[in-house]
């Protein structure tokens, strides 16, 4: 016993403990850093995320597989016109505003349409329709089994969007863009 | 520690300082890093009750200048005034981004739609007021306000539509995409309210169940059984919020549905269906529905127990329930797999992480059932 407490009083005894005393106030202040990271919460709680294995941890991806099976496309009448012909027609009576009343300028939007899109607009002034014309070719682009038209016109740009209802284009929302 | 520094400091510092790089340097890197994480996500809590004042300097946001932060600040301490909640702001700052961008427009003649004037281009000829009253933010945000009180279930509907049964513009979807840039100039002006409850006056932050005042709720209240591409699922790309099957589940937030189908398919390669829970063995999302958000995001709903509510082409409004959760296709029992995408993609390049994604909206994912 005494010879262990007369080697602690060497240099090498003193480093020693040091040692020991510094791994100690490190190794409680990582607990307590560890701590603070898990415990403090700073705005909405949020549950600690489970990573360890859950009962269905074998299942890899279990998202869409598109492997082996064809996605159904949006099925198109036979006959029924396409996206961008539906589009082209329904511009043609959303910019024909001026000298039009409300009913008129409704009646010509109807047959490209759906009824949805014709309640949004129902007490809308066709005079606040803020452009004349299309300066451009219009894009089509499927997002899913809808399609985004965009239509450049003077003053800004137009996105449409298609649905098919019964097996016809029609267009269900109307966005802009002013450049 | 003085006693031991006074017989050795040097000895200490050298051993210390040793210790520390070798045994915990990254530890200490990786908690610095976690920690800026964390706050960045989540500063300024989710609003309080102190009054906006308009006159105070105001950081910018995105490209918007001083101006049009003080408009913005107005549009808030109008509604706050009216005691409309936060909600509500959210939808005034769409509003006005969409029609002026903030900027309280004159009447700008040829450029102009018709004679509308102000932040929310309100029209004299229909009744808004005088142009004098319309070009003063306040007047024009008490009127838009009082207008949108009036929309029946403004707080639970879409923003756009809420927007569009006030302004009666001819574009009636171009609200939607400033949803999110509404909410973050709110969350920057008032101290994170779009991240509050959206229709409470008394802001707190937004629990599993309820519409957060940015638009966004909890697809299902459940915690989270498994994650985002963990160590034992790197290629799993959404979560599982474990829940009983039949299990609601609701939109994440407004949007569009894109996709909405049953992918279930045998070893075989044959069409397994989902009219029967499937299995570890069966591949595929079984019914599932795919919504198309403003600003390109797109949320995943799996595994749900019968055919969905909601049809490709619906409009659905946040929190509107849009099936019941189960157990068709790749799975081994009743769960909701949940994807959060990207620039309007479905694959595992557009896919992020759910829980952070759902934290940055306002509605964190995981909370108890």
């Amino acid at each position: 016993m005494r010879t262990v407490l007369r080697l602690l009083g060497t240099r090498y005894g003193i480093g020693l403990i040091l040692a020991i005393v510094i791994l100690g106030v490190v190794g409680i202040a990582k607990a307590f850093v560890g701590d603070r990271t898990t415990n403090i919460p700073i705005g909405p709680v949020v549950s600690p995320v489970s990573t360890a294995a859950a009962p269905d941890s074998s299942l890899g991806d279990d998202s869409v597989d598109d492997t082996a099976t064809a996605v159904p496309g949006p099925s198109l009448s036979v006959n029924a016109p396409t996206a961008d012909k539906v589009a082209a027609r329904f511009m043609a009576a959303w910019l024909k505003h001026s000298g039009v009343t409300g009913e008129q300028w409704r009646t010509a939007l109807k047959p490209n349409a759906t009824t949805e899109l014709l309640a949004k607009l129902k007490d809308t002034d066709p005079a606040s329709v803020p452009a004349d014309q299309v300066t451009g070719p219009i894009h089509l682009a499927l997002q899913g089994s809808i399609t985004q038209a965009d239509v450049p016109v003077n003053g800004g740009t137009v996105h449409l969007r298609l649905v098919l209802v019964k097996g016809r284009w029609q267009v269900d929302g109307i966005d802009w863009d002013p450049s | 520690m003085s006693p031991i520094s006074r017989v050795r400091p040097g000895l200490l510092i050298a051993i210390a300082a040793t210790l520390v790089l070798v045994c915990c340097g990254g530890g200490v890197v990786a908690f610095f890093l976690n920690a800026s994480d964390d706050v960045s996500d989540q500063a300024g809590g989710c609003g309080s009750g102190a009054a906006i004042n308009v006159d105070a300097k105001f950081p910018n946001v995105g490209s918007l200048g001083p101006d049009q932060m003080r408009n913005a600040a107005i549009i808030i301490s109008v509604g706050q005034q009216l005691k409309v909640p936060p909600r509500g702001w959210v939808i005034a700052i769409a509003t006005a981004l969409q029609e002026s961008r903030l900027r309280n427009l004159p009447n700008l003649g040829q450029n102009n739609d018709h004679d509308s004037v102000g932040l929310f281009q309100q029209r004299p000829s229909q009744g808004w007021g005088t142009i004098a009253q319309i070009m003063d933010p306040v007047y024009s945000s008490r009127k838009f306000y009082e207008k949108m009180l009036q929309v029946e279930n403004w707080e639970t509907r879409a923003l756009t539509d809420v927007a569009q049964a006030v302004q009666r513009s001819a574009f009636p979807d171009a609200y939607a995409k400033h949803e999110l840039f509404a909410s973050l100039i709110v969350n920057t002006l008032a101290g994170g309210a779009a991240r509050a409850v959206g229709n409470l006056t008394n802001l707190r932050c937004a629990a599993a169940g309820e519409i957060a005042a940015s638009g966004w709720t909890v697809p299902a209240k459940g915690p989270i059984v498994s994650g985002f591409r963990t160590a034992s699922r790197p290629t799993h790309q959404g979560v599982d919020i474990g829940v009983p099957k039949g299990t609601p589940v609701h939109a994440a937030a407004a949007g569009t549905v894109i996709r909405m189908r049953c992918n279930a398919i045998a070893p075989n390669g044959s069409d397994w269906g989902c009219d029967r829970d499937g299995s570890p063995q069966v591949l595929g999302c079984g019914w599932y529905v795919d919504i198309l958000h403003p600003g390109a995001y797109v949320t995943r709903y799996c595994h749900m127990v019968s055919r969905p509510l909601v049809n490709v082409g619906d409009q659905v409004a946040p929190g509107q329930q849009i099936g019941w959760s189960g157990s068709t296709g790749h799975s081994s029992g009743p769960h909701l797999h949940f994807e959060t995408h990207i620039n309007g993609g479905e694959t595992k390049d557009t896919a992020v992480d759910p829980i952070r994604f759902m934290q940055d909206m306002g509605a964190p994912l995981g909370a108890a059932p």
